[in-house]
């Protein structure tokens, strides 16, 4: 069923072609304000190495590269693939650190430091002005990154506990996973790509930037996932392909009054919603629907010559190379005849070699090539192959994009005066994604006792917006199991009504 | 419709009808929406523009959906104020 993967151009080969072949040459990367083309970034790239020579440091090994959605962003990741360096593509924190208090995360076996704030980016006069290269001062030689053929691009899996753990996947897997993509969107260099999702996660970097550089596309990365900035850009650079969060594409619908067709759009990152899906494609074109992880890249999608009937119901079917299976469940999943359902697993050449953890020093946990991964989520597969994602498998969800694990949020919830324990459950959906719901016991002698709004609020300090629960209940008993554990199915059908 | 009548309403909207978490006397009409204001996100910017749209009864078109129409809550205000005119 599954064919064999593709096999790419490694990044020399791809980087030289785009620089010197007519009709790719003069094709460009812009973010509106910087624009490069692909033809200068041979001498660009000559910077760049000077710039690294002159900063010192220890040479082989891997360098951090803080990344923004920007021209100069774009820019540094296509050096780091022409020069075939180990990465750890990470975001550039920088005005975000401030606000949400997150540290910024720089592993200590990387020897340089190469940034691309968002903010230097905007205010440059230039792109180069933008990326700064400095050796890392907390840099430790680590034997768990050396002794790879490589080069390997690190990605850190998202979650929101837990120990800092990063993918390892080379960059030829990224770029034969990407191929798969242009093969299966059928991309050429006439296309005019809109990425405003980061060049620097999994989805925008493997299925958007990776599969525009192998079609040779102008690309533009200006917007980010503001809708009016998105406007103001989709009028300047005139895109017909564009990579979409199911967020924006439900502000497409919302909040545009015209039409505006595109070839076609991409989304991916959560569940969409059916509603959605209809609506859109009569006014913004054909909708596809991308399926993948940081630790798979992109693993199945549709295609724009699918019946529209198997593109709004599904992710599509496996992309070259890639296997998808299920296993059977507890969970009493309806299937239709010929359907399988159960949790989804995926085998494949081009997926991640494994995973780096930190628990007191860095380790390597290999994962072979021949075994199956377990993608966290449920799914149908259908008779005809295609893949239906019915959602995640364990106590977290999808919101905005990003995983919210309900321990997180009930942890949060619980700290508020007057309650003894929180349970988080998904039910409904919102424009976030599916709707949170804390079911709180509370403290009987609380004084005064606990209200619902009180409590939401107290969460607005200390969850990240995307995790504050969209309702709070509290009752006098949470229903439990005979084993004594908090009965999820139960409190599930009390959040719903 | 006064043009401070306007303006309320809109403030009237972030207090009460966003999920936000602010209270209508800490608005200030000057306080950009996005970096360094309020730090509106899209979600929230797509139900602010819901909520003025059926409250004022008007239809925002696509080419005032930009930075400039949302700087701040002064400058929602007067382009309210114009559909309203226009949309009469």
């Amino acid at each position: 069923m599954s064919r064999p993967p593709l096999l790419a151009p490694d990044g020399p080969a791809l980087l030289a072609r785009l620089a010197g072949e007519p009709g790719l040459r003069d094709h460009a990367v812009t973010d509106g304000l910087h624009t490069v083309s692909y033809a200068e970034t041979t001498a660009l790239f000559a910077e760049l190495d000077h710039r690294f020579a002159k900063a010192g440091g220890a040479p082989g090994h891997p360098l951090a590269l803080e990344c923004s959605q920007s021209t100069a962003g774009a820019l540094a990741l296509l050096w780091v693939l022409a020069r075939r360096r180990d990465v750890v593509l990470l975001p550039d924190l920088g005005e975000a650190s401030k606000e949400t208090g997150i540290p910024r995360f720089i592993p200590s076996f990387c020897a340089h430091v190469v940034t691309v704030a968002a903010a230097r980016a905007r205010a440059a006069a230039a792109p180069m002005e933008a990326i700064e290269i400095a050796v890392h001062d907390g840099f430790v030689a680590e034997p768990a990154t050396a002794g790879f053929a490589g080069p390997d691009l690190y990605l850190r899996t998202s979650g929101s506990t837990g120990l800092p753990k990063l993918t390892r996947m080379s960059h030829q897997k990224w770029l034969n996973n990407a191929l798969a993509c242009v093969e299966r969107w059928g991309l050429t260099a006439d296309d005019r790509l809109s990425v405003p999702v980061p060049i620097f996660h999994s989805y925008g970097f493997g299925a958007a930037f990776l599969p525009g550089l192998l079609a040779g596309t102008s690309m533009d990365v200006g917007s980010g996932g503001n809708v009016l900035r998105y406007l103001e850009r989709e009028e300047a650079f005139d895109p017909n392909v564009a990579f979409l969060t199911p967020a924006l594409c439900d502000m497409f619908l919302t909040v545009r009054k015209t039409l505006r067709p595109y070839r076609l759009v991409v989304t991916a990152g959560d569940k969409i919603k059916r509603e959605t899906m209809a609506g859109f494609e009569p006014r913004f074109g054909p909708l596809l629907n991308l399926y993948g992880s940081a630790e798979m890249g992109a693993v199945s999608a549709a295609s724009p010559t699918d019946p529209a009937e198997q593109r709004l119901a599904t992710a599509g079917y496996p992309l070259a190379g890639i296997e998808l299976e299920v296993e059977e469940t507890g969970d009493a999943l309806e299937t239709a005849a010929g359907e399988r359902a159960g949790r989804l697993v995926c085998r494949q050449q081009n997926g991640s070699a494994g995973y780096l953890i930190h628990d007191g020093a860095w380790r390597f946990e290999p994962r072979g090539d021949a075994e199956w991964f377990g993608t966290g989520d449920l799914a149908k597969i259908r008779a005809d192959g295609y893949v239906e994602i019915l959602g995640r498998s364990g106590l977290s969800v999808k919101r905005d994009g990003l995983l919210v694990v309900f321990a997180d949020v009930e942890m949060a919830v619980e700290k508020a005066p007057g309650i003894r324990r929180a349970v988080v459950v998904a039910a409904g959906e919102t424009r976030r994604g599916p709707r949170l719901v804390a079911v709180c016991l509370r403290d009987p002698e609380a004084e005064p006792p606990p209200t619902p709004d009180a409590i939401r609020r107290s969460c607005f300090d200390l969850l990240p917006r995307y995790a504050v629960p969209d309702e709070v209940k509290i009752v006098e008993a949470l229903p439990t199991l005979p084993s004594g554990k908090v009965d999820r199915r139960a409190i599930r059908d009390l959040a719903a009504t | 419709m006064q043009q401070d009548e306007v303006l309320a309403g809109i403030k009237h909207i972030v207090a009460e009808d966003l999920d936000l978490n602010l209270a209508y006397d800490k608005l200030d009409e000057t306080t950009p929406l996005f970096e360094g204001g309020l730090s509106l996100d899209s979600v929230i910017l797509v139900e602010l523009i819901s909520f003025i749209e059926k409250r004022f009864g008007i239809e925002l078109r696509d080419d005032v959906l930009n930075m400039e129409t949302f700087r701040d809550l002064r400058s929602v205000a007067q382009v309210v104020r114009e559909h309203m005119a226009q949309q009469a």
